[in-house]
């Protein structure tokens, strides 16, 4: 009775002082033109100079705006400044929508790569927000936001051919990947490691990299949120490229009074793959997206769907080959994926000061990859058989169900409260091995369960983030587990950041935090012939994983309009899990065997980025080391981290040649992976039950992991973009009714410098040789249609 | 323009002179911790139950190093044994194999009074010369069998249920026409009893036999164990013997005749 006295009274307590306060000024920021939200737009009131910036939903909230007459200036580098008179009164005022008219985006798509690529959100110690123009203005990168975000310092590729990164020293499982709120599993296209996503629908990347808020959780690495567009307010304008090898095609529109729509696609499929190899393959991607004002409530209903296929053998190429080589050869892979994922947001702005958001949606992905090398020859004068019957088969299907919504409260003291709660249902089907009895899957259950409350104070040049997120997780367990249970513990997830301004625009940053995560992956590295998924196993009723960061930065300008960001971060794992397919084949067991172990990693990076002249972008350097300790690998010892790699210099240049003409540079050097190095070989014997005979294939003998470094990797590849004004191009857009035109170049490995090695192989008297998928320097063109 | 050709011409020969060109073999992997080569004999054991004398055989020949194996002829491949032994762990009988005569070259050792018992024990006991001493075990599976008249023929199928024995950790099962033969692979998840459902091509005629096999713990892991012929990747080794490389294993046979 006392507590809720004592409760009652505080509630009161908080409302009064909050309205004591001077009167805020909040509201949503668009596009003059197509209506969308814009991100990042600066809002300050010209009187007092306090200022604040729009978020992801094009949000802001000015504190204590003051009384009487204001002038409100909105300004952001991709539109026309906009100044509004506003007489406030004692109360809290809210405007629901600024609109901004926009530049052309031409003239100034290389201020936005130098001033908008890698922002770095306010008290975010260790984020990245990408602005899509970026994508259409560097060629080489495909218009794909994974091969932007390689150019980060914080993010690593293992494979040359494999999608799966790794962020600060942490597995590929551990990064978390939504579209529109809604987690994607696999996010990546089998064959060309492109996201799933089509860019013309990307709006806004942001990827946090460590030190995330308690409202962050579900993955103890990264999470990558990307938006979608809402869709023009007013016109039908689109995207159109078509290509040899399949279309992409965009279009956003007005749907009813208040509403707006957006629905994308492509589909591509390997010619030369189907006709010279006999393969079949096909790869797509669709996104839609509705959006709707109801009031002072936006609704949005988003829907995607992706699916791979590819059937490629390479026992076609053994026409060319003598009849007698082999008595049977087989060769190839067989890959079956497919992706969605549907959903309903909401955003309600219930007082100038309290926003309400939720969200339910549906999410998965199925996978059934085979992989299979099979072949016997037989001496005729020995006798003796070599034979060799290889194959790899995994089918892991994930779906999910969620519900989540938080309210943020912006309240007195300059204060941001923010609570809200999260509960993920899923379903986890998983087979592996060799099975050629009927499929049979391990099937399990989970429930994932987390509230979390944090609160943000602003205190002059002090900014202090404290939030505390406490998760569980109720698993079905397997029978007969001898494992000590933790099913249904509740674990707290303290988190906490400040940043302190300096004279000068000098920012200081750190940030703490304890991290839980309650799926893994399946590592197939070495196993499949690249592993291009990510398998995902239930924990059952295993620790979760578990890891705790500690992140200190600095940040500022440097001169001009270039600026620096230097971090340092220390990941201690306490809790990792190591699934394999080698544990599973070798145990026998259909559920992968899933290993505890632990590990560390620690490093810092110098980030330069801005605009000098006609040249904008960034270069960025990063040292980083980790480390990992599993039982059943050299008996429990420290090894290297499998993405170790100390050293890495990576930068994106960009130049304007003329006003029509873009030149881009991505440019890479980074330490070599680390691998294992095989001592020897032995024969491998497969044995015939029903003949009582055996073939053997050598296979390495590898006693050490990881015991050897490769080279360093170096890529440098440029592009080039032309607005056209005359010509066929142009011509034709024209008379297809499009608004604009590009050509673009892309010139990879030039002047031969590529190394990018993916195996090394033994020759005969000449030493060991690396294979690598670019040595020689290549050039593609590409035509896009905008209307 | 002259000087920026030149610096560009001077740049790319620069670049050219001091970067590998495809055809050749370019930058090394660098050593992080010392690895050696561990010389031992590799082998392929099997007891084979099936209620016939000499037919089981243990295969020997030895590990290589990677430059050995690419060599024009690799010595020694089958190096000399000074004995193979295997016994009993019930009974203590030994059987020394020795090497056959008409496979000399590949290594084989066979013994011609050894009748594998179903169920029993054994232990393998490999000495050679320049080589660590190669131990290693095995358990021989249970006879497989059917369950009482759960046998069913029909036309392009046959039904029936294995009793599952937990000696058994992997079934393969042959069934056998006048002109080819099908296998199936099972393994077993725990239940007692394993049902099958068999379909085949009526063409293929009617099957003339069944073959069940059983595979012990040893053949199942070592045959299952992922194949390292991806170089430069992390494999661990799926040898089930001590003192080298390779299997000791066994397999229990059943033979049903099908009317």
């Amino acid at each position: 009775m006392i507590k809720q006295i004592l409760i009652s009274r505080l509630i009161i307590f908080l409302l009064i002082m909050s309205s004591l306060q001077a009167a805020d000024i909040s509201g949503f920021v668009h596009d003059a033109q197509t209506g969308e939200s814009i991100i990042g737009v600066n809002v300050f009131i010209k009187e007092t100079g306090r200022g604040a910036a729009t978020d992801i939903e094009g949000f802001f909230i000015l504190r204590k705006g003051g009384e009487g007459s204001v002038d409100l200036s909105f300004s952001h580098i991709a539109y026309e400044d906009t100044t509004l008179h506003l007489e406030l009164g004692s109360q809290n005022h809210f405007i629901s929508s600024v609109t901004l008219r926009p530049h052309a985006i031409d003239t100034k798509a290389i201020e936005i790569v130098g001033k908008r690529s890698g922002i770095v959100k306010d008290m975010d110690i260790s984020s990245i927000q990408v602005d899509p123009v970026i994508l259409n203005e560097i060629p080489q990168l495909n218009k794909d936001v994974f091969n932007f975000l390689k150019f980060s310092p914080s993010v690593t590729t293992s494979d040359p051919m494999s999608p799966q990164y790794y962020v600060r020293g942490s597995d590929p499982g551990e990064n978390l990947v939504q579209l529109d709120g809604m987690t994607i599993y696999n996010p990546q296209h089998f064959m060309g490691s492109s996201a799933i996503f089509n860019p013309y629908s990307i709006k806004n990347v942001e990827m946090l990299v460590g030190g995330f808020d308690a409202e962050y959780g579900g993955r103890n690495a990264s999470i990558l949120s990307i938006s979608t567009r809402e869709g023009h307010q007013s016109e039908i304008h689109g995207e159109f490229r078509p290509s040899i090898s399949g279309i992409s095609g965009a279009i956003e529109f007005p749907a009813g009074k208040h509403g707006t729509a957006m629905l994308s696609g492509r589909t591509y499929t390997d010619f030369m793959l189907r006709v010279i190899m006999g393969s079949p393959n096909l790869v797509m991607d669709y996104n839609a997206a509705y959006q709707v004002l109801l009031g002072k409530t936006r609704l949005r209903f988003s829907g995607f769907f992706a699916r791979d296929y590819m059937d490629y053998s390479v026992d076609n190429l053994m026409l060319f080959f003598p009849e007698d080589l082999f008595d049977s050869f087989e060769e190839g892979f067989i890959t079956n994926t497919s992706n969605r994922a549907l959903g309903v947001k909401f955003n309600s702005v219930l007082l100038p000061t309290l926003i309400l958001e939720g969200q339910v949606y549906h999410s998965g992905s199925i996978v059934d990859n085979l992989t299979y090398f099979n072949y016997s020859t037989s001496d005729t004068s020995s006798g003796d058989i070599t034979a060799l019957d290889y194959r790899t088969h995994i089918e892991n299907s994930i779906t999910e169900n969620t519900g989540k919504a938080n309210l943020a409260w912006f309240t007195f003291w300059n204060q941001t409260v923010k609570l809200g709660f999260e509960v993920n249902d899923l379903n986890f089907a998983n087979e592996v091995g060799r099975f050629d009895a009927e499929p049979n899957p391990n099937e399990s259950g989970a429930q994932f369960q987390s509230f979390f409350l944090q609160d943000k104070i602003e205190l002059g040049p002090l900014q202090v983030k404290l939030g505390l997120r406490s998760s569980r997780s109720l698993a079905q367990v397997s029978a007969n587990t001898p494992r000590p249970s933790t099913r249904g513990d509740w674990h707290m997830e303290p988190r906490a950041s400040a940043s302190l301004r300096f004279p000068g625009g000098h920012q200081f940053k750190a940030a703490y935090g304890i991290y839980f995560q309650y799926l893994t992956t399946m590592d197939s590295k070495g196993d499949e012939f690249v592993q291009f998924l990510d398998y995902y196993q239930s924990l059952e009723d295993r620790e979760p994983l578990n890891s705790v960061h500690y992140i200190v930065g600095l940040n500022g300008p440097l001169f001009g309009d270039v600026k620096y960001e230097i971090s340092a971060y220390y990941k201690d794992l306490k809790q990792l899990y190591r699934a394999t397919y080698s544990n599973t084949v070798t145990a026998g067991e259909r559920s992968a065997l899933i290993e505890g172990g632990s590990g560390e990693s620690y490093g810092f990076e110098i980030l330069l980025k801005g605009e000098f002249g006609r040249l904008s972008g960034w270069l960025g350097y990063n040292y980083s080391k980790g480390f990992r300790n599993y039982p059943s690998i050299l008996d429990g010892q420290r090894s290297l981290f499998d993405a170790d790699q100390p050293h890495n210099l990576k930068s994106i240049l960009l130049f304007k040649l003329t006003p029509d003409i873009v030149a881009s540079s991505t440019f890479q050097i980074t330490s070599g992976f680390p691998r294992t190095w095989e001592t020897g070989m032995r024969l491998h014997a497969t044995y015939d039950p029903l003949s009582n005979t055996f073939g053997s294939f050598p296979t390495y003998i590898t006693p050490e992991r990881n015991n050897v470094r490769y080279p360093p990797r170096l890529a440098w590849d440029i592009g080039w973009k032309k607005k056209l004004r005359s010509g066929f191009g142009f011509n034709l857009a024209e008379y297809l009714g499009g608004v604009d035109a590009y050509l673009t170049m892309t010139i990879r490995n030039i002047l031969f410098l590529h190394r990018n090695p993916t195996y090394y192989f033994y020759f005969p008297n000449y030493g060991y040789y690396g294979l690598d998928t670019e040595l020689l320097p290549s050039i593609s063109f590409g035509y896009r249609l905008q209307f | 323009m002259r000087k920026i050709t030149l610096f560009i011409f001077l740049t790319t020969l620069f670049c050219l002179s001091n970067c590998d060109l495809p055809h050749q073999p370019g930058p090394q992997p660098s050593e992080l911790v010392k690895t050696e080569f561990e010389a031992g004999l590799n082998i392929l054991g099997v007891l084979r139950a099936d209620e016939q004398k000499g037919t089981s055989f243990i295969n020997i020949n030895r590990a290589l190093t990677t430059e050995e194996i690419y060599s024009d002829s690799i010595e020694n491949f089958s190096p000399r044994v000074d004995y193979v032994k295997i016994s009993s762990i019930i009974s203590g009988a030994e059987y020394l194999f020795i090497q056959d005569e008409d496979t000399r070259d590949s290594g084989d050792y066979r013994d011609t009074t050894l009748n594998v018992g179903y169920g029993e024990a054994y232990e393998l006991e490999i000495s050679a010369p320049g080589f660590p001493m190669l131990t290693s075990n095995t358990r021989v599976p249970e006879k497989p069998s059917l369950v009482e008249n759960s046998l069913s023929l029909g036309s392009g199928n046959v039904t029936f249920q294995i009793q599952h024995d937990i000696s058994a950790f992997e079934y393969k099962l042959y069934l056998i026409f006048a002109e080819t033969a099908l296998e199936k692979v099972i393994k077993p998840t725990g239940e007692s009893l394993i049902g099958i459902n068999w379909d085949y091509e009526s063409s293929s005629g009617a099957p003339v036999y069944l073959i069940l096999s059983a595979l012990d713990e040893n053949l199942t892991r070592y045959g299952n164990s992922p194949i390292s012929f991806i170089p430069n990747t992390y494999h661990p080794d799926g040898s089930t013997v001590h003192g080298g490389y390779g299997c000791f294993g066994s397999v229990a046979i059943t033979l049903l005749e099908l009317n």
